[in-house]
């Protein structure tokens, strides 16, 4: 079945794309992953000659704002082509078909392609009441995500709800909701967590797995090659934090040179993504060089990490909020304490034996 | 106050010391190239610098005598500079935003090259329409 | 638990504890100590001990010139610990959040300085209570785990501040974790000492002072 699907080159070649334009586009790619520029043409080779890869998009309870960054292109461009080309057997916001069609196409796609489909999904996957608060078609997601994933030949957990369950895990998690490795642990699955993920990660990603395999992950499944760094360590700021200068309120003097936005709540230093040296919108800028400290939006409870305008160092819960109730349990503590300590100064000194001179003699 | 009546303030972010070291990696690559045929391309978007530093490097390397535009799926420029073997290489896409910046050290960049691929259909393409205008002659 | 999750607790339940029980005990202490009152004077008393007792407070903070080595090496770190704790700019946030004002910040450059010198003084009482002979037989297990209680926040702070040792957050959730470990073994080890040694100063110099003793 699949030996009878073309090559992405002939697809090329249909569309009136030249080599050297792929070339480009590969060279793009593999900077954007960090790869050596050398590995470029070894990238436009393979992935010039993959076949159609059958690709199922489940969506489970999410704000479709990750179907919304990938398919970010004002223009026709070759991201877009290559989505179009990666068969996209199934993807309930873009397609086309709906209802009882569209379900059925799925269970065809996947009987077609069984062991070798790409499985990705966005949105958690709500456990809570038999997992009512999240259907397709009368299925709940947790189904649907476990008979969908036996016969995939890996999974990508798209965003970082389905990464890390994302804002409906946020306490106090209503709908029960969990992230995909959660539930699924058969399979490989990589993660690319981000609120939303940035496009040029999802498409590099992709095109990795097609070219050379499924790409060295961290230990929270991320690809390294864009989740290794943390925004701190790449970010333009930095030697304003390594010299204590500090904005210390938005628009203050201190903003105004752009300087280090650590006491604005930048959740810089505990996140890892690509933001600082990728950027967003085509490599326009990101939230930090905008003047707004990073969310941490690509790492798991990035919610209920303390807030969003609250410094990396203070506590998360308002630690002080039982101070004065601790004193007075202390305060309450130490009368206790002294009561039985003055019991016990009395039974010592009524232990007390007086001694006579004639004791001393041994009378 | 408006936003751009905010007055810009130029900081210094050491970012011209990363510039130099290039120039140096140039004429390690350089004499590489030279001595044994090694090509080496610098992947500018892995390097901390800032618009100034970049904009020092440029103009150190200065301008050659061959340049070259590409008009594919967006534009690219290539241009030699005034060091013969380093080649500045830029793409952009079709919203002319740099999407990815090279720089170079070979004989000439593959970019440029005609592509093998390209070529064949171009051979498939061009016997097909001299068959095509050939018996068009004939009747 | 993955090592954002870990951050994420000793940020939030993880401080919280540690400040509760901080407070609760070592308020619980100082009531406790002073709801003892003091022994019956059964002498005669010659002068009010209240002026000399506020004096003694202030002289035993005048070091002694016999044993400098190791009282300079005390002086060091306890000087580095309130300068590094209470001046650098991530910690002024803290106490800023937690009590709405605090000051200014030191640059992190000082702060670094202040660190390093105090864990190498830190490192050398060690030594000291180890191979004096008379502080080694003197000192017990307690002793040494407050040492390691107030070594750690300095290593682990400096660890994570410089990227060194593992990935930032968890290094981090381990500095932060360390502190509320101090927190807690403040009220119930000889570092309640924090709080209290002034009391005790006092208490010595206006006995002193009743005696007719000059502070």
């Amino acid at each position: 079945m699949t030996s009878e699907k073309p090559v992405l080159a002939d697809e090329l070649q249909r569309r009136g794309i030249s080599r050297r334009s792929f070339l480009k586009f590969c060279s793009s790619i593999a900077s954007a992953m960090a790869m050596s520029p050398a590995m470029a043409s070894e990238m436009a080779e393979k992935l010039a000659y993959t076949r159609r890869q059958s690709v199922i998009w489940l969506s489970f309870q999410e704000c479709t704002g990750c179907t919304e960054s990938i398919t970010r292109a004002h223009k026709p461009s070759l991201e877009s082509l290559i989505f179009d080309f990666v068969s996209l057997d199934y993807h309930h916001t873009l397609q086309a078909a709906s209802g009882d069609a569209a379900e059925h196409a799925r269970e065809m796609a996947m009987h077609d392609n069984g062991g070798e489909y790409l499985l990705i999904v966005d949105g958690s996957i709500p456990l809570k009441d038999g997992g009512v608060y999240s259907t397709i078609a009368g299925i709940t997601n947790l189904e649907m995500l476990k008979q969908v994933a036996a016969d995939a030949a890996a999974i990508v957990s798209v965003g970082t709800c389905a990464a890390y369950g994302g804002l409906p895990r946020a306490d106090p998690n209503p709908t029960g909701a969990v992230a995909v490795s959660d539930i699924i642990s058969d399979k490989p699955i990589i993660n690319i967590p981000g609120c939303p993920p940035m496009p040029v990660v999802m498409t590099g990603v992709l095109a990795h797995v097609l070219t050379f395999g499924i790409p060295e992950l961290d230990s929270l499944g991320r690809p390294k090659a864009f989740f290794g760094d943390s925004i701190h360590d790449r970010c333009y700021r930095r030697p304003f934090y390594d010299r204590g200068q500090f904005a210390k309120s938005f628009d203050d003097e201190g903003a105004r040179k752009g300087w280090c936005l650590y006491e604005l709540g930048c959740k810089g230093p505990t996140t890892h993504n690509a933001c600082a040296t990728l950027k967003w919108n085509n490599g326009t800028s990101f939230p930090i060089q905008s003047g707004h400290g990073c969310i941490g939006c690509s790492e798991p409870d990035f919610w209920d990490a303390g807030g969003f305008y609250k410094a990396l160092s203070t506590g998360a819960d308002n630690p002080g909020q039982w101070a004065g109730n601790a004193m007075l349990a202390g305060v309450a503590g130490g009368a206790a304490a002294a009561y039985l300590n003055r019991g016990k100064k009395k039974q010592a000194s009524d232990a007390v034996e007086p001694v006579t001179i004639d004791d001393m003699r041994g009378k | 106050m408006r936003s751009f009546d905010i007055p810009l303030e130029v900081v210094d972010t050491n970012s011209r010391r990363m510039a130099e070291a290039v120039m140096h990696e140039l004429a390690t690559r350089l004499r590489a190239l030279v001595e044994r045929e090694e090509p080496h391309s610098i992947d500018l978007r892995s390097l901390p610098l800032d618009p100034a530093a970049k904009d020092w490097l440029r103009e150190q390397l200065g301008q050659g005598e061959v340049e070259a535009n590409l008009d594919s799926i967006g534009s690219s420029k290539v241009y030699e500079t005034g060091f013969s073997g380093i080649w500045w290489v830029s793409h952009s896409d079709p919203e002319e935003r740099v999407v990815a910046e090279f720089i170079e050290v070979c004989w000439i960049p593959d970019i440029l090259q005609s592509q093998r691929e390209d070529v064949k259909h171009s051979l498939h393409t061009l016997e097909n329409s001299i068959n095509v205008a050939e018996r068009g002659d004939e009747l | 638990m993955n090592e954002i999750e870990l951050l994420n607790w000793a940020r939030g339940p993880g401080l919280t504890y540690a400040t509760i029980f901080m407070v609760f005990g070592l308020t619980l202490r100082v009531i406790e100590i002073l709801a003892m009152g003091r022994d019956k004077e059964l002498a005669e008393v010659r002068a009010s001990g209240v002026a000399n007792g506020w004096r003694m407070i202030l002289k035993r903070s005048i070091p002694e010139p016999r044993n400098w080595k190791y009282i300079t090496a005390a002086y060091i770190w306890h000087i580095g610990l309130l300068i590094v704790v209470f001046f650098f700019i991530p910690h002024t946030q803290l106490f800023r959040d937690v009590f709405g004002w605090w000051f200014g910040g030191v640059p992190s450059f000082i702060i670094d300085f202040f660190t390093v010198l105090s864990i190498a003084a830190l490192l050398y009482t060690l030594v000291q209570r180890f191979t004096d002979p008379a502080r080694r037989i003197l000192s017990r297990m307690s002793d040494y785990l407050a040492w390691l209680v107030t070594f750690l926040p300095f290593v682990t702070g400096y660890m994570a501040f410089h990227r060194l040792g593992t990935d930032y957050t968890l290094m981090l959730a381990l500095h932060i974790l360390s502190v509320e470990l101090l927190m807690v073994a403040l009220p119930i080890s000889k570092l309640s000492h924090a709080v209290t040694f002034f009391m005790a100063r006092y208490y010595t110099g206006s006995s002193f002072g009743r005696r007719g003793i000059q502070a």
